[in-house]
């Protein structure tokens, strides 16, 4: 929505210095996601002069909290997890617009207060707030929010409007299938689709955001971009940690749909897309549905193109660490997945017959995200002596995390009389030419649904047709129970059976 | 070109010697930074991201210049480049003469890959090599990297025709208001729509303040029965005031307002570090006014545009100097 141009005093500013007025309602105010990222990147967005001059931030929580004891928490977060100090002025400032507002999820009259809270500040600065609703809390809390937003007219506010009421939701967007459909089904009874925003930060980041510039700005990629000249795709999203104190939470969820139902899947679909006619939010949707689209469905069984395991006990770091089925919380007998790989095929012209591997893992060796997109070899046998001639495939990899950047693996030849060759990697990192303290990932996302920009959020379709790919994995791996679970060293790169996925196709895994 | 023993402006030699960096021959720049870089972690991790020619013009002292290198000094730790700084002695009479400096430095990050650089090439040149300098910048440039041009400091346009060719490759050509005739947006720029003025995008936090506010009233309301419209301010920040008056009179006009009854004045403020802009309505009950203490980074609005009295505090400051570079060479 480039609406910051139609008012004349706003022409000129890029949209993201015109949001409208607005109140962020933080859902799980007291929460570790809220203290560690979104007061940080609200305070961040204030540090840059980015939020609207007339901001409000509420916590909404069932702990009831003075608004100054919740401002005292605000302001230790910022210390704690901020890229940047805090600042008195600027944090001065914000303070003094930050409240709470106390009560149960499932109690309407929370949410009439909350609005009535809303409309006092309304009348106070004499003009119409744009709620932003943040959902930062266990999915078992989404429903009655959603539907008391609904009750009490909170999600209705200026329906069509510039400052319509938004709400932004956190992964996971349910557990499969039907509960996908029945969340988005929750949603849209209440709230239309242009004002919900799915977030997965991995969207904010600015390399995946890079992703769509490198393939779609830079002539010399595009041309090769598809079955003719790429031999396979590998999507990587490898931990370093194991559950930690996370273990009730992770033995519900699993790698699958902690990790690959959504980060990687929206990795490869930005990945395999065809371009979109303009880059609005819905175009460069629909592109993404129509490659998630054309997957074909996974054989699962022996031979097939899924591969779980659960780490075992190994060393990370110079340092022993136990495996999963050891971890506190975790039950003996746990076919929770802590490592998942897929083998996935594109049914249409441009990925026909090029396999893409995805990959996540925790306590994996080393702490990587990353796209690697592995050419087919130089034709003829102008360097076929391989006793002679070192050769590997091209790749193109983009590193998303950590040390962000490019890469181009090429040959050439070694210096000296005698012709031989050798790969040598051409890096471009982001930190050496831009620094790293550029925004974070949640900061850009803030401000996007701040402004109604839903380019970097994912669409209800897209979370469908994802869980379409992986409920029948999760269905088959349950109905499976232990058997088929590899196990991996805890520090390695991961189980012999996902191995296995790729040598069928005579290829490896990278070790990035 | 001659290396001879002349007595350039001694004003600008002075420049030259205050700036920091080692004396190298003019041909020897390259061999220069590659000795200098020699043994260095930091050789493998210069990204030049982009190239700055900072021309320092006449009335740069040495205490301006040390600023103008420590303000862009700031920018390259965001964005790694290669400046060549000219520092040019306007003696007409004066023999040809070139002499160059080179300075590098390197900023650490958080990792080791987070580390970036800057290079500067500074050059102090006679006026009678002037149809030689491009070509001797030319070679200091990273030159697929896109060129930006700061002027910095210029009395009048005459000199303009030396710095064709920089002037026509560059993405910007910036300068700052404040230190410029009012006049040199009108001056004949190759490329007139890459001209950018530092003391107008400094502004950028103000306009985004008062964009954001006014953009509450409706544009109909915010014209009807205007009078006038007076901005007071110190002489500190007079080319700051100037560029916010005329981009209020452009919103005004997108607004759909008739100009011609409506007076804009910049009058002389009392209060120091104060910016205070204030319309004027036919009818009493109408009022706007923003008043900003830029000493404490704080404005206060008073608005009742006929919709109810408002008052709002919020935070206001004019962008930093870096900032404002790559507010002006960026966006």
């Amino acid at each position: 929505m480039a609406e910051s141009e139609t008012h004349p005093f706003l022409h000129g500013l890029s949209k993201h210095r015109g949001s409208p007025p607005t109140a962020v309602v933080i859902f799980g105010a007291s929460g570790d996601l809220t203290a560690r990222k979104l007061i940080p990147a609200i305070y961040n967005l204030s540090y840059d002069g980015l939020l609207p001059a007339d901001f409000y931030l509420i916590g909404f929580g069932r702990k009831p909290i003075p608004d100054a004891e919740f401002q005292k928490m605000a302001a230790d977060a910022i210390k704690e997890f901020s890229r940047r100090e805090l600042k008195e002025d600027v944090w001065a400032r914000l303070a003094a617009r930050t409240l709470y507002v106390s009560g149960g999820y499932d109690e309407k009259a929370a949410y009439d207060r909350l609005a009535a809270r809303i409309t006092a500040l309304d009348q106070e600065i004499g003009q119409e707030l744009q709620p932003l609703f943040y959902i930062s809390t266990p999915p078992t809390v989404f429903a009655p929010i959603i539907q008391n937003l609904g009750a009490s007219g909170l999600a209705a506010r200026h329906l069509r409007q510039r400052n319509q009421s938004k709400v932004i939701i956190e992964k996971p967007f349910g557990r499969d299938l039907a509960s996908a459909q029945s969340l988005n089904k929750e949603l849209t009874s209440v709230f239309e689709e242009s004002q919900v925003f799915r977030i997965d930060h991995y969207l904010g980041k600015e390399t995946v955001q890079d992703l769509l510039v490198q393939r779609f700005s830079n002539s010399i990629f595009e041309p090769l971009w598809n079955h003719h000249f790429v031999e396979s795709v590998q999507i990587t999203v490898a931990e370093q940690v194991g559950v930690e104190a996370r273990a009730g939470y992770y033995e519900q969820s699993g790698c699958l749909r902690d990790m690959i139902q959504n980060h990687t899947m929206q990795l490869l679909a930005l990945t395999a897309m065809e371009p979109p006619a303009s880059m609005d939010a819905e175009s460069v949707r629909d592109e993404k549905v129509k490659v998630l689209k054309a997957i074909q469905p996974l054989r699962l069984g022996p031979g097939g193109d899924v591969a779980r395991a659960q780490y075992s006990e190994g060393v990370l770091g110079g340092k022993s660490v136990k495996g999963y089925l050891q971890e506190n919380g975790v039950a003996a007998d746990s076919s929770t997945e802590t490592y998942a790989a897929m083998r996935l095929s594109i049914n249409n012209w441009r990925w026909q017959g090029v396999p893409f591997y995805l990959r996540s893992g925790k306590r994996m060796a080393r702490r990587v995200s990353e796209i690697a997109v592995c050419f087919k070899r130089a034709p003829g046998s102008l360097f076929a002596e391989s006793e002679r001639f070192l050769l590997a495939p091209n790749t193109l990899s983009f590193q998303i995390q950590p040390d962000e950047g490019l890469s181009l693996i090429l040959n050439t030849k070694i210096p000296g009389l005698e012709t031989r060759t050798q790969p040598v990697k051409m890096n471009f990192k982001y930190a050496t030419t831009f620094g790293s303290n550029t925004p974070e990932a949640y900061e850009r996302l803030v401000l996007d649904a701040m402004i109604g920009d839903g380019t970097l959020f994912i669409r209800g379709d897209e979370t469908e047709r994802s869980w379409q790919l992986c409920t029948p994995i999760l269905d088959h791996w349950r109905a499976q129970g232990r058997a088929g679970i590899d196990s991996y060293a805890a520090g390695s790169w991961g189980p012999k059976n996902s191995a296995d996925l790729l040598a069928a196709n005579g290829h490896n895994w990278r070790e990035p | 070109m001659a290396i001879t023993g002349v007595s350039p402006d001694p004003a600008m030699t002075e420049v030259f010697q205050s700036l920091p960096g080692m004396e190298v021959p003019v041909g020897g720049i390259a061999e220069g930074f590659a000795k200098l870089w020699d043994d260095s972690s930091a050789q493998d991790l210069r990204a030049v991201q982009l190239n700055l020619v900072l021309h320092l013009g006449s009335n740069t002292t040495p205490a301006d210049a040390e600023v103008q290198f420590q303000t862009t000094l700031r920018f390259a730790r965001r964005y790694p480049c290669r400046v060549v700084v000219l520092c040019p002695d306007f003696d007409e009479s004066a023999p040809p003469e070139i002499r160059a400096k080179i300075y590098g430095e390197c900023f650490f990050g958080k990792a080791h890959s987070d580390t970036r650089c800057v290079e500067f090439v500074f050059l102090h040149y006679t006026m009678s090599v002037r149809q030689h300098l491009e070509n001797e910048v030319s070679v200091c440039l990273s030159t697929d990297m896109p060129l930006y041009f700061w002027a910095h400091r210029f009395a009048s346009v005459h000199r303009m025709a030396d710095y064709q060719y920089l002037l026509t490759r560059s993405k910007r050509v910036l300068f700052d208001g404040a230190l410029v005739p009012a006049e040199a947006f009108s001056y004949p720029w190759p490329n007139q729509g890459a001209v950018r003025d530092l003391a107008y995008t400094r502004t950028l936090p103000l306009r985004q303040n008062l964009g954001q506010f006014l953009s509450r009233y409706a544009p109909a309301l915010i014209i009807e029965g205007l009078k006038s419209v007076t901005l007071r301010h110190q002489a500190a920040v007079a080319a700051e005031a100037s560029s916010l008056l005329g981009w209020i009179r452009k919103g005004l006009v997108r607004c759909g307002a008739n100009l011609a009854p409506i007076t804009l004045n910049a009058e002389p403020g009392l209060v120091e570090g104060s910016l205070e802009i204030q319309f004027h309505y036919a009818e009493q009950r109408k009022t706007f006014r923003w008043q900003a203490d830029l000493q404490k980074n704080e404005a206060v609005f008073v608005g009742d545009l006929g919709t109810g009295r408002t008052t709002l505090t919020v935070g206001a400051q004019l962008l930093s100097p870096e900032a404002a570079l790559s507010e002006a060479m960026f966006f």
